[in-house]
């Protein structure tokens, strides 16, 4: 097994949703990839594109919205032209996917055992009931979670959030998926759960290699867990790179005016926060040039008419800004 | 600075839903004061019982016991609250969800000064109004929207500049940038910021981001299973936690930088692995706390001056 072998590789993607009040281009133009044994972190705010993009590649958008153009190679094969029938076969037992909110996720009918069992039975008919059971023991185990019967008795209101979403990641996890797409899955937790379960990923990153795709708004979150971020805004992917080059050398103003916001607890609020001016982009009518152009301290003539290109800054750190090739980047 | 608000000895229990059931202490047995000009921060986790201590103290929710004293009078004592609502107000977390959806930015602005004042001429409110909204930074064109219309950060600036416009003293901001972007957020801080400038108001700032109160708070208190368990200036509370509790909420923030992110893994703390509910007699965080003794399982202990000005309610001090 290749260590750096791309695992998933994201190309031209470009999604809409037809509305009663036009077309929302919700995915402009994305591309990234996920390598295999590490964390891709999708970072952008509400409405950049960054769990419409996920919701693609697994075929779960709404009835309105369709993958337009673009790829999604999956272990060598394109996901997106793949029809209802193959895409189930690969959901849950190839890529999983955890949610924001674990409680909605869980069907309050059902106890967390029944819940699993079926999951591990309805991909494999195979599987005994008393197997699944053991397995899904196993599991929950491993999820760090200490009465694992117990939990299994359980319906979902009997649990905290933070112990749902555990169960949910065991649910993602019981058919051993190469993939783990996670749509925001701390953002409704509390701190001190949401580093739980931060920590209880990276221990599955590295225990056992698993490929991660993070969505994410927070980049306290991005840094603790990330190896590679793609940084979204309007639909498009801003900047990507290795952590360290977003978090240490980034070149785009969205990404730099992003990273000066974060609140900052050794901030001690003598100084105003560093605010971001503006509104985000219109979705129905997005503008002509580059998408953050109209709220860009930097923008120019040319930001307001032509979308720039992404350029490669060399060692994977790419940037789609008319100022960025300026530092001798490659046109891809 | 002088006094504007004082709290003591706030309760506040909800009922067991089931027979036998253990009720819900959401506040039990909270005292602090909030000077003119000031805000005081409050942390903690989902359930932790800040919200009700918000509402509690403006009456919203009715206080089991306890004294509210607003300007030296009480308001538990008060019959008709009308008079004082106008200087004591709240603005939420959803904006979306405390909006009424059928009513115009305008009328949404001026329904507190409709109602108060009754003589109000209609042109007297327009001006109000138009005034407000520049004041919030939002631009005159609204006034006749829908709030379905704007953006989550614009109808937080209406929810603001609705909570202005009876000219209060005193807001309760509760949670109001936790559903905003993280652009929006820090316009949102900034204005509250500069409002508390002009107007010398007073702010209970409530928010489970350490990080934000941290930046607009000058005191913090930490609230953890109905009761304070830390109380500091904002600047000691970080750099000198003594709680445990704080201490984890501290060290539980990721730092957004990767180069101290990775911390390694911490173990995972027993508390919220396990089924079960806080415990009803002695110290509510014995149970995850590292350093619990035996007697803090017995005796709850009392919030106690450890430095000056700061407090904390552990067994360990």
């Amino acid at each position: 097994m290749n260590e750096h072998e791309i695992l998933l590789e994201v190309r031209g993607l470009k999604v809409s949703f037809h509305t009663p009040r036009g077309i929302v281009q919700a995915v402009g133009d994305a591309s990234f990839q996920v390598r295999r044994g590490e964390v891709t972190g999708i970072v952008g705010e509400s409405g950049s594109g960054k769990s419409v993009s996920a919701y693609a590649i697994l075929g779960l958008l709404a009835g309105n919205g369709k993958a337009e153009a673009g790829s999604a190679v999956f272990r060598g094969r394109d996901l997106l032209p793949l029809g209802e029938k193959e895409l189930r076969r690969i959901r849950g037992s190839e890529i999983s996917m955890i949610f924001q909110d674990p409680m909605t996720a869980l069907d309050p009918a059902f106890t967390i055992g029944k819940f699993l069992t079926e999951v591990l039975r309805s991909h494999d008919r195979t599987v005994s009931r008393r197997e699944a059971w053991r397995r899904s023991i196993q599991m929950l185990t491993a999820m760090g979670i200490r009465t694992p019967e117990d939990v299994m008795r359980c319906y979902p209101e009997a649990l905290s959030g933070g112990m749902c979403q555990r169960v949910m990641i065991a649910a993602a996890l019981l058919c051993g998926p190469q993939l783990l797409i996670a749509d925001e899955p701390t953002t409704a937790l509390d701190v001190t759960i949401q580093e739980e379960i931060l920590s209880l990923l990276l221990q599955l990153k590295e225990k056992q290699g698993m490929s991660i795709l993070f969505i994410t708004h927070d980049f306290g979150v991005v840094a603790r867990l990330c190896d590679r971020v793609a940084v979204m805004y309007g639909g498009y992917i801003m900047e990507s790179g290795s952590v360290e080059q977003i978090f240490h050398s980034a070149v785009h103003p969205y990404t730099q005016a992003l990273l000066r916001a974060v609140p900052r607890l050794e901030d001690d609020g003598d100084e105003p926060m560093e605010a971001l001016a503006g509104d985000p982009v219109d979705l129905i009518h997005p503008p002509q040039g580059c998408v953050f152009a109209p709220r860009c301290p930097q923008c120019s003539e040319e930001c307001l008419l032509k979308r720039p290109l992404t350029a490669d800054l060399g060692d994977g750190h790419t940037a789609a800004c008319h100022f960025v090739r300026e530092g001798g980047g490659i046109h891809v | 600075m002088s006094e504007l608000l004082r709290v003591e000895e706030l309760i506040k229990h909800f009922p067991a839903k089931k027979r036998g059931g253990l009720s819900v202490r959401a506040v039990n047995d909270v005292s602090f004061t909030v000077n003119e000009g000031e805000t005081l921060g409050l942390v903690g986790e989902s359930g932790c019982g800040k919200s009700t201590l918000g509402r509690s103290v403006l009456r919203l929710v009715e206080p089991d016991s306890g004294r509210i004293f607003y300007r030296g009078t009480d308001l538990m004592k008060m019959r008709d609250l009308r008079k004082v609502r106008e200087k004591l107000q709240i603005i939420f977390q959803n904006p979306s969800g405390s909006l009424d959806p059928r009513m115009l930015v305008r009328d949404i602005i001026s329904e507190g000064p409709r109602i108060h004042h009754r003589n109000v001429s209609r042109q007297e409110l327009q001006e109000l109004t138009g005034r407000l909204m520049r004041e919030v930074g939002l631009s005159a064109e609204y006034a006749e929207c829908y709030p379905s219309e704007l953006s989550g950060g614009q109808q937080q600036r209406v929810s603001i500049a609705r909570a202005l416009a009876l000219d209060p003293e005193f807001i309760v901001c509760d949670e109001v940038v936790s559903a905003l972007d993280l652009s929006y957020q820090s316009q949102i801080i900034n204005l509250l910021e500069a409002l508390q400038t002009e107007r010398g108001l007073s702010y209970l700032f409530i928010s489970h981001d350490l990080a934000v109160v941290r930046h607009i708070s000058r005191r913090i208190a930490v609230m953890y299973a109905g009761r304070f368990v830390e109380v500091a200036e904002a600047g000691e509370l970080v750099k000198h936690a003594f709680h445990p509790y704080t201490r984890l909420l501290l060290r539980s923030i990721p730092i957004p930088d990767p180069q101290c992110g990775r911390r390694g893994t911490a173990a995972i703390s027993a508390g919220s692995v396990g089924i079960g509910q806080a415990p009803q007699t002695g110290c509510a965080f014995a149970d995850r706390c590292k350093w619990a003794r035996a007697s803090c399982r017995e005796e709850e202990p009392p919030l106690r001056e450890i430095a000056p000005g700061h407090f904390a309610a552990c067994g360990l001090v």
